[in-house]
């Protein structure tokens, strides 16, 4: 009688303990679950806050005075290695504005005869503006780097030298720690 | 409470936790993707191509003088479609239809139709006295 009783108490021990095991696994399997979807909804966020801030960024950036036309919506070629020197120097007052990204701009049409990178020596060619094609203003990378993201748009590029308005990108390649 | 009563409560208790689970699962899966933003940007960007394309020098001539060539001569018209052809060709995305409308004094005078449904765009500008209005529609890929 007592074995009897110890077998059957055993018996309903291991029932016990076998459904608080599927509880348990089960609780577990939903907290993966969950823990899955919102480590998603949070990346899928800061992928749209990002580009909602590469968007405001690039709006700013085509109307910074540093850059555009005086009278009309374009960008003023000749205001380019100025402003790259200007956020070398200042680079304190402009890091805050700008933040850690790369900021680039190229000619599209017309086609451009070179894909070479406009310096100095370039600008002052007779050549010019056909010596170059392409500007980098700024460039700010954080010391370390996980992911890059892309957004471009694209602009009217004046050269007051010729007085001839083209059609250009402006590329903003956003650095994340 | 007896032991079959036990068994048919925890039977319950683990088919709520399967329906929590489930609810949980098509919360995160179901849930609409935002378009919003993409539109917003695809906007923005058409009205910034516009914007860009009226300033832009074609051949020696800008499209203004273009625009107001067009709206006296069909030669002229044929002449900036070319242009424009090789100017989208380059700024859009492979593949990337779209649509195209000037207007001179609310008359078209020029248009190429790719693209039936897209973020539409419109930018005005006058040229000696006229007035133009020029019309993007894009496509959904964006540029």
């Amino acid at each position: 009688m007592t074995a009897q009783h110890s077998t059957k108490g055993q018996v309903h021990l291991h029932e016990t303990f076998l459904v608080l095991f599927v509880i348990i696994i089960l609780l577990l399997l939903g907290l993966l679950l969950y823990s899955k979807f919102f480590v998603q909804s949070l990346q899928t966020r800061a992928a749209t806050l990002s580009e909602r801030d590469a968007t405001v960024l690039l709006t700013k950036l085509t109307s910074l005075a540093e850059l555009r036309c005086s009278d009309k919506p374009c960008l003023d070629t000749s205001k380019f290695l100025p402003f790259q020197t200007l956020t070398q120097q200042r680079r304190a007052s402009y890091a805050p504005l700008l933040g850690t990204l790369r900021i680039t701009v190229e000619e599209i049409y017309p086609e451009p005869l070179t894909d070479a990178v406009c310096t100095k020596t370039l600008y002052l060619q007779p050549s010019y503006p056909g010596s170059c094609s392409q500007w980098v203003l700024y460039n700010q990378q954080p010391k370390t780097l996980t992911s890059t993201q892309k957004f471009s748009t694209i602009v009217s590029l004046y050269y007051p030298e010729t007085q001839v308005y083209t059609l250009g990108r402006l590329h903003l390649e956003v650095y994340r720690p | 409470m007896k032991r079959g009563q036990m068994e048919v409560v925890g039977l319950l208790v683990i088919v709520i936790l399967l329906l929590v689970i489930g609810l949980i699962v098509l919360r995160f899966s179901l849930r609409p993707a935002s378009t919003t933003l993409t539109d917003t940007r695809s906007s923005l960007e058409s009205t910034r191509l516009l914007q860009a394309l009226v300033l832009t020098t074609i051949q020696g001539i800008s499209f203004q003088e273009h625009a107001a060539a067009c709206s006296t001569s069909s030669t002229a018209c044929s002449r900036l479609g070319q242009e424009l052809e090789d100017i989208f060709s380059v700024i859009l995305k492979q593949g990337q239809q779209s649509s195209f409308y000037l207007l001179s004094e609310d008359q078209n005078i020029f248009s190429f139709d790719n693209c039936p449904l897209g973020v539409f765009s419109s930018y005005p500008f006058t040229h000696q006295g006229v007035f133009y209005e020029v019309k993007l529609r894009l496509c959904t890929a964006q540029l």
